[in-house]
């Protein structure tokens, strides 16, 4: 009776078998509409045997039975399978279910399901694919033009390849200079913004400006020449629009600097598909979590409803590797329980959301027992903990950097919040742990003032703001200027003298010092030969910073300069630091015996401060120390200094190295330093660093 | 009769449903639907006077939206791994998949890199060309579409399934 009242309401669209035994059922309960096409000529209440078809369920059998032999309760699903019978498919799903000592095979129509499931995925796949399509071209062309970047070694810019290259692409290629002005632009991209090549249009600059105002942190990512990619809407007026799949790459070429290289794809088709399917609309499908869009609404409607909340954004890092050590299906079961993690730490009021690749986004409610920066340390934490991949057997793990804004002391606008906890976030990762930042006015500042310095420095290159001072070294037994220190300043316009201390860090850090270190060399060489023209045969040395050693063009870099300015090599030295000599001794030692062949001699800089230097000492090719000014700053005073110092002195003469003493400031300095033979000294008691038409007068 | 089951493999779209349908049905379809779970069909052949019974099982493209289902190999006599020579990313998802299918089962795998209709993505050959086709069996080039190769390719199949 019941069992006909639930087939009324639909409920019951199923089949129930009652296992008897081995492939044995007894027909419990059927639906008459299905059943008979699956099961032909069979009646509730006859027997079944299932031993060949249906030959997915038939298969099935061994983890139903297996379930029941367990006696446990519960149930265990088949998976859903589609069973052709004749023209008709049946969307099937079968579930082991035991009570009571019976156990039952249930059979489930799952027709609607299936076309819901199937319609969403249907979707989903195809963005996927098309995204992977997209990605791969534009991962194409970002290879050659890279290449052809590196290997240019004449001075036309950009030259014939590249436009050969990005002529024929199927999508928009724009390539611009590091000010933004537009070197290339190929015929799709006038074609994507329904322009005409030759009427005048800017395709990329209009690209540029799209992507500024739609996406807060684009500035970001230009000043910190970050890699890019995202999704751009276009309108024109009255019906046209488009939407467009951007990468935005930097490319670094040695001759001419930065790049912007620009890849768009209309995805337009893609984007109106997903948009016919509300889930995908506003959720991401890998972690069932608000998306971009979506967030941005919450944003805008957590604004409106004025209580203050805190704005996070999470940005995970090692993603990347996961996905290529272990395959995207590992990487996307970190990100879901990543996910689940996080939604564990926030309370059902708060918002939490995937805006990106490999980032996520919070909206926190400011609530009395509730701290922020608790949280975040715990989200920290709880990112930061293993996980387990692969039935368990791999244990990997993700970083995170966590930047927060704060509505509304920070800002009340949707745009400013994301900006600024995106810069926060951005502050966090550049310090290389996995800390929280919050956002503040100094943050701000302080990034403003870093970011213009680098902008700053990159056109010092280009505008010769650079200068060499020089400071002599004197040779104690004689008093005589013997060699000089070449030392980097930078003319700032509007700002004045700006020491090394102040930059070099930076452009370290951006890679611009290998342009820098190269200048040097490049300089110290042309004075050198001017030096040689006066009569004057003195040492010029120059330091070489870590990342330059690595650089492998350097030695060449090197010997071309001696050889078109014309100067004796023994005339050049490159100082280099402790540190960099025990990074990677095989290499340093054959860069220093390359070196040393050209006729340049070697100097270890900064000597005494760094690592057990008597180890490595002896096997490597130099010929001078320069004692840290450190210790001969206190040398009088101190009875430990002294010590260190007549040990290098030492150490020195048995190995037949030379010693030149930095940072002499006063006689008695120089006088001990004389009474135990070191060579020669280097400080402000004979000359700071100054300009070369100064240093000629010392000479 | 012999009656072998056959895992059909791969990422999304690459055409392990139109491979199955091309051989057993004859026709092919422009139009991309996508599979949920599984489908088997059947296909009876001869190999060197001996008949055998394919049992192809069609699975679910294993993306991002469904994993890969160890269970499904049970019985299995042979898997062909389906990858799709415009989309670079299926040929790295294939192997994945090898791996995945290693770990679980020591049977004969299958590389078939279908749509050879189409001209290779640009950066196919780099990809494919790394030495793995030592993981496969055998590797096959077929259209589902012109239906070149597809016999063959299953032939192949068979014989390895009934260790021939
Ligand atoms: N040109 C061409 N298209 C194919 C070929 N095989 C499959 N397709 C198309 O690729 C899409 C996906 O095929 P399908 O068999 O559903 O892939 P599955 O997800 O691996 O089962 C469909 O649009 C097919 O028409 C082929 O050999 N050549
Ligand atoms: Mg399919």
């Amino acid at each position: 009776m019941s069992a006909l009242l639930y087939q009324e309401l639909g409920i019951f669209d199923c089949v129930v078998l009652k296992h008897i035994k081995d492939d044995s059922f007894l027909i419990h309960f059927a639906n008459d509409n299905w059943f008979n096409t699956l099961f032909p000529g069979m009646h509730v209440g006859d027997e079944i045997v299932l031993d060949d078809t249906p030959y997915y369920l038939v298969d099935f059998l061994y983890d139903a039975k297996e379930f029941w032999g367990l006696n446990s309760q519960g149930r265990i699903n088949s998976g859903i399978w589609s069973e052709q019978v004749g023209r008709k498919v049946l969307r099937l799903e079968a579930a082991a279910i035991s009570k009571k000592d019976e156990n039952f095979l249930v059979l489930f129509n799952l027709e609607n399901e299936y076309n819901k499931r199937q319609s969403t995925l249907q979707i989903a796949r195809e963005l996927l694919i098309s995204n992977d399509k997209v990605l791969e071209q534009h991962e194409v062309i970002r290879e050659r033009i890279e290449a052809l970047a590196v290997q240019q070694n004449n001075r036309s810019s950009i030259n014939l390849p590249v436009t050969e290259v990005i002529q024929g692409a199927e999508f928009g290629v724009a390539i611009i200079s590091h000010e933004y002005q537009p070197i290339e632009q190929n015929p799709a991209l006038f074609k994507l913004f329904e322009m005409q090549v030759g009427d005048g249009g800017q395709p990329a600059a209009l690209l540029m400006d799209l992507c500024g105002r739609q996406f807060p942190e684009f500035q970001r990512i230009l000043d910190t020449r970050s890699r890019w990619s995202g999704e751009l809407y276009w309108m024109k007026p009255p019906s046209l629009s488009r939407w467009m799949q951007l990468t935005v790459c930097p490319i670094e070429s040695e001759i001419d600097g930065l790049y912007w290289l620009l890849l768009v794809t209309d995805v337009s088709r893609e984007k109106y598909l997903q948009q016919s399917n509300e889930k995908l609309t506003y959720f991401d499908v890998l972690t069932n979590l608000p998306n971009r869009q979506y967030y941005w609404q919450c944003l805008e409607n957590a604004i409106d409803g004025g209580q203050s909340f805190f704005a996070m954004q999470l940005d995970i890092r090692q993603l990347k590797t996961i996905n290529e050590v272990f395959g995207f299906a590992v990487g996307d079961t970190v990100l879901k329980e990543l996910a689940e993690r996080l939604r564990q730490l926030i309370s059902p009021n708060d918002v939490l959301a995937r805006i990106g690749g490999n980032e996520f986004a919070v909206i926190l409610r400011e609530a009395p027992h509730q701290n922020c920066e608790q949280i975040a340390r715990r989200m920290v934490s709880d990112i930061c903990a293993p996980y387990y991949v692969m039935e368990e057997q791999y244990k990997c793990s993700v970083g995170v950097s966590i930047g927060v804004s704060h509505f509304p002391y920070d800002s009340v606008i949707a745009e400013e919040l994301m900006k600024y906890a995106d810069l926060a976030s951005f502050t966090a990762k550049q310090s290389g742990k996995n800390v929280v930042q919050f956002y503040s006015r100094e943050l701000k500042d302080s990034s403003l003032r870093r970011m213009e310095l680098e902008a700053a420095l990159r056109d010092a290159i280009e505008n010769g703001e650079f200068e060499l001072f020089l400071q002599p070294i004197l040779d104690l037994s004689t008093g005589k200027v013997s060699q000089a220190e070449a030392l980097i300043r930078w003319r700032r316009p509007d700002v004045g003298l700006v020491f090394p201390d102040e930059f070099i860090p930076i452009a370290e850090k951006t890679g611009l010092i290998i342009a820098i270190g190269k200048w040097v060399i490049q300089e110290a060489s042309r004075l050198l030969s001017q030096l040689h023209e006066n009569g004057q045969y003195i040492k010029l040395s120059v330091n070489l910073s870590p990342a330059q050693v690595s650089d492998r063009s350097l030695l060449h870099f090197i010997k071309e300069h001696i050889e078109t300015n014309e100067v004796d090599p023994t005339y050049l030295e490159l100082e280099l630091t402790e540190g960099v000599l025990v990074n990677d001794f095989e290499r340093i030692n054959h860069f220093l015996s390359e070196v040393r062949k050209l006729g340049v001699s070697v100097a270890i800089d900064d000597f005494g401060t760094g690592y057990s230097s008597l180890s490595y000492l002896p096997k490597l090719p130099i010929d001078f120390l320069k004692i840290d000014r450190s210790f001969i700053g206190e040398l009088i005073d101190s009875e430990s200094n002294k010590a260190i110092v007549l040990a290098i002195l030492a150490m020195a003469e048995s190995l037949k190295l030379g010693v030149i003493a930095e940072g002499v400031e006063v006689e008695s300095q120089k006088a001990f330093l004389s009474k135990h033979r070191c060579q020669s000294a280097q400080g402000y008691l004979f000359s700071r660093p100054v300009p070369f038409d100064e240093f000629c007068k010392l000479l | 009769m012999i009656q072998k089951k056959i895992c059909m493999l791969g990422a999304s779209a690459v055409g392990k449903t139109s491979l199955v349908k091309q051989f057993v049905e004859g026709i092919f379809s422009d139009k991309y639907l996508t599979s949920i779970g599984v489908k088997i069909d059947k296909k009876k052949l001869e190999v060197d006077e001996t008949t055998v019974q394919l049992m192809l099982w069609d699975i679910e493209g294993v993306d991002r939206y469904a994993g890969f289902n160890p269970k499904y190999l049970r019985g299995a006599a042979a898997a062909i791994i389906v990858v799709d020579q415009t989309r670079t990313q299926s040929f790295l998802e294939g192997i994945e998949i090898c791996r995945l299918v290693k770990l679980e089962k020591e049977i004969p795998i299958f590389l078939v890199a279908n749509k050879s209709d189409l001209p290779k993505s640009e950066s196919w050959d780099s990809a494919a060309d790394c030495g793995v086709t030592s993981l496969f069996e055998l590797s096959f080039s077929t259209s589902a579409k012109t239906g070149e190769g597809v016999e063959d390719m299953f032939l192949n199949v068979a014989k390895a399934a009934l260790n021939k």
